[in-house]
């Protein structure tokens, strides 16, 4: 396909974020629902953390970072913010099995644009706005209150890390949901890793056993969606292991893209139209 | 006038195979576990060897019964499916291989589902498809204009698909699907559920696009009315195979000998009326029903005082018709037809049926 071409479909996205915004007006109170639930997930992951570190004060992973209870409530924070992330782009990743199994992919394909594109944009929430709101003032008021330090650099790079980590998991699911073609609806599976993924997200994961480490950085990568994004912004990961990390994160979306691409491609050749 | 352009669609002898899972009563718990871990599949050629070409301007209507094939060929054309066997083209490319360039340069008309944004106002939906094909802005109000006119979607433009009625978000939806000037439309059903009115404008409007800027049509329609104003070529498509493809005149001219009687009568008790009719050749069909006989027969063998003798003698008569074999008549007895044909050899063979396989 022509560079200009992928221009064309890439400068559609402002038009459907457009379209999202005009959607959230036909549904306010899903609005508070975000809020309300953001809100108090941070509120009880708070009092959570405090009485943990009441009983077991200082939290050590591999060193580089001392979780005390003033980066556990920003890492909740930054869990808070990627959440946002998740709701507001990937969407439509959820949706995957349930267009090939239940409402079909023939109004995407007969669009001149990419059909996984159209169905992320077609789903971006602008509510994840409200949502991301609340992450950001969380990760603010854990730095007033503990007096955390947080450098431009470090924000770069979490983010990065953050938004590589959160592509390389997203495009996992898409994969599996992508097995919809063969097997049929599969909701329970991506529920699975979805369970794994927020549980271990709010949790600091460099202290877990050696083995759930790599587990969550190699196979189900959710390490990059709030730990490493946390050490990062608060700049107690020294250079060389940022480096890894982010080759680390940059290698998981290169091959997971591969893998879901080839997926995609031998589903849609063995598609069978819904209704007709 | 002889076709001489190159063929803008063609689809050479394709085959698409579905599975489906087979059904099978399983007595036993232990056998219904089995056969939920492991279920039998089926086979089904929805198309076994299809082929036609289809020219720029032309206005053809693909026929069948529910099943027969032809959103199957539409999904083909469009890129959606990729054949099992055979070769389908579209525009001189693959579609499928090369869809996103395809889908540039046509437009569907689903009618079971929507191009449009459900919750957001109908011009925002077309805003989306003014950059998705490249409209120059121009273009686009021009033609907005254009469809306001002729297919009076204006009013609804500022109101959310959800809010309008069927007819209504129909005609924006042709609109959504024709924005870009497509030079091919594949219109599926475009006419369910809408009233005489709304079919009407969009017949017109389709009848206008094809005519005016040459624009190819295929048509999928259980509305004999859209096939009889829009269409000027029919392929008949049953079980996956090609019944007739022709001009629609020349469908209608081999059933030109034959017509219709429609008699009501003043019923009389015992009447037998296969008795009387039956023997008579040149009676190809005849049903009865409170005190109405409709018979065809073929006006070559049988002249109609022959036929309304033989009815005037056994009963009294109060209204006469006769008329020509409709379209939607001559498509129901080829259909019907190949019903009978199909469950002569159900019979046969009890086992398989004609187009599936177990697996």
């Amino acid at each position: 396909m022509a560079r200009n071409d992928y221009l064309r479909q890439l400068g559609l996205i402002p038009s459907y974020l457009r379209l999202s915004l005009l959607r959230l007006g036909e549904n306010k109170l899903q609005l508070w629902g975000a809020f309300a639930t953001s809100a108090f997930s941070f509120i009880f992951y708070a009092i959570f953390w405090n009485v943990m570190t009441l009983q077991v004060p200082i939290l050590t992973g591999v060193g580089w970072v001392v979780w005390g209870v003033g980066e556990l409530t920003f890492l909740v924070g930054m869990t808070n913010l990627a959440w946002s992330f998740g709701a507001f782009f990937w969407m439509g990743i959820w949706e995957i099995h349930w267009y090939i199994t239940e409402l079909g992919i023939e109004e995407y394909q007969i669009r001149p644009v990419n059909s996984i594109l159209q169905i992320m944009a077609q789903n971006f929430w602008a509510g994840g706005i409200i949502q991301m709101s609340v992450g950001i003032i969380m990760l603010g008021l854990s730095i007033a209150t503990f007096g955390l330090v947080i450098t431009p650099i470090g924000i770069v790079l979490g983010l990065l890390a953050l938004l590589l980590g959160q592509a390389a998991l997203y495009i996992l699911w898409a994969t599996l949901a992508s097995l919809a073609f063969w097997i049929g609806r599969n909701a329970g599976l991506i529920e699975i890793s979805d369970a794994i993924e927020w549980n271990f997200a709010r949790m600091p994961i460099d202290v877990m056993p050696h083995l759930v480490q790599h587990f969550l950085t190699f196979i189900l990568p959710v390490i990059f969606i709030s730990t490493v994004p946390t050490m990062m912004m608060l700049g107690q990961l020294p250079l060389e292991p940022t480096l890894l990390y982010l080759t680390v994160a940059g290698v998981l979306v290169f091959v997971w893209i591969l893998i879901f691409n080839a997926v995609w491609q031998a589903g849609v050749k063995r598609y069978q139209p819904v209704g007709g | 006038m002889p076709l001489v352009t190159e063929p803008v669609a063609v689809i050479d002898n394709a085959v698409k195979v579905f599975t489906k899972p087979l059904v099978k009563p399983r007595k036993g718990i232990f056998r219904r576990f089995v056969g939920f871990l492991k279920r039998e599949q089926q086979t089904v050629r929805a198309l076994d060897g299809v082929s036609f070409q289809i020219h720029p301007g032309e206005c053809v209507a693909l026929l069948g019964p529910n099943g027969a094939g032809k959103s199957t060929t539409v999904k083909l054309l469009s890129g959606i499916l990729h054949p099992t066997e055979g070769k389908v083209s579209l525009f001189g490319m693959n579609p499928y291989r090369n869809r996103i360039a395809c889908a540039m340069r046509y437009g569907v008309v689903f009618g079971q589902r929507s191009l449009l944004w459900t919750h957001v106002p109908v011009n925002e939906s077309f805003k989306l498809y003014q950059k998705m094909y490249r409209i120059p802005k121009a273009i686009f109000t021009e033609r907005l204009e254009e469809f306001s006119e002729v297919l009076d979607v204006k009013q609804h433009l500022a109101t959310a698909p959800r809010r309008l009625s069927l007819g209504e978000r129909m005609r924006c939806e042709v609109a959504a699907a024709l924005l870009h000037r497509p030079e091919v439309i594949f219109l599926d059903e475009p006419t369910v559920g809408l009233d005489v009115v709304a079919k009407k404008r969009i017949r017109d409007f389709i009848r206008r696009m094809n005519q005016e800027e040459n624009t190819t049509v295929l048509l999928c329609s259980h509305s004999m009315r859209d096939v009889e104003e829009l269409s000027d070529r029919i392929i008949m498509i049953s079980r996956g195979h090609i019944k007739y493809d022709g001009p629609k005149h020349q469908l209608k001219s081999r059933w030109s000998n034959e017509r219709n009687i429609r008699v009501v009568y003043k019923q009389t008790d015992g009447l037998d009326w296969d008795g009387h009719l039956s023997g008579i050749p040149g009676i190809l069909s005849h049903e009865s029903t409170n005190g109405e006989l409709r018979v065809r027969y073929n006006q070559e063998i049988v002249t109609v005082s022959d036929v309304l003798k033989t009815i005037l003698d056994l009963v009294k008569i109060r209204d006469i018709e006769v008329t020509e074999p409709s379209l939607e008549d001559i498509i129901r007895e080829i259909f019907g037809e190949e019903e009978r044909n199909h469950e002569r050899l159900k019979l046969m063979k009890p086992a398989k049926s004609l187009n599936t396989e177990v697996i």
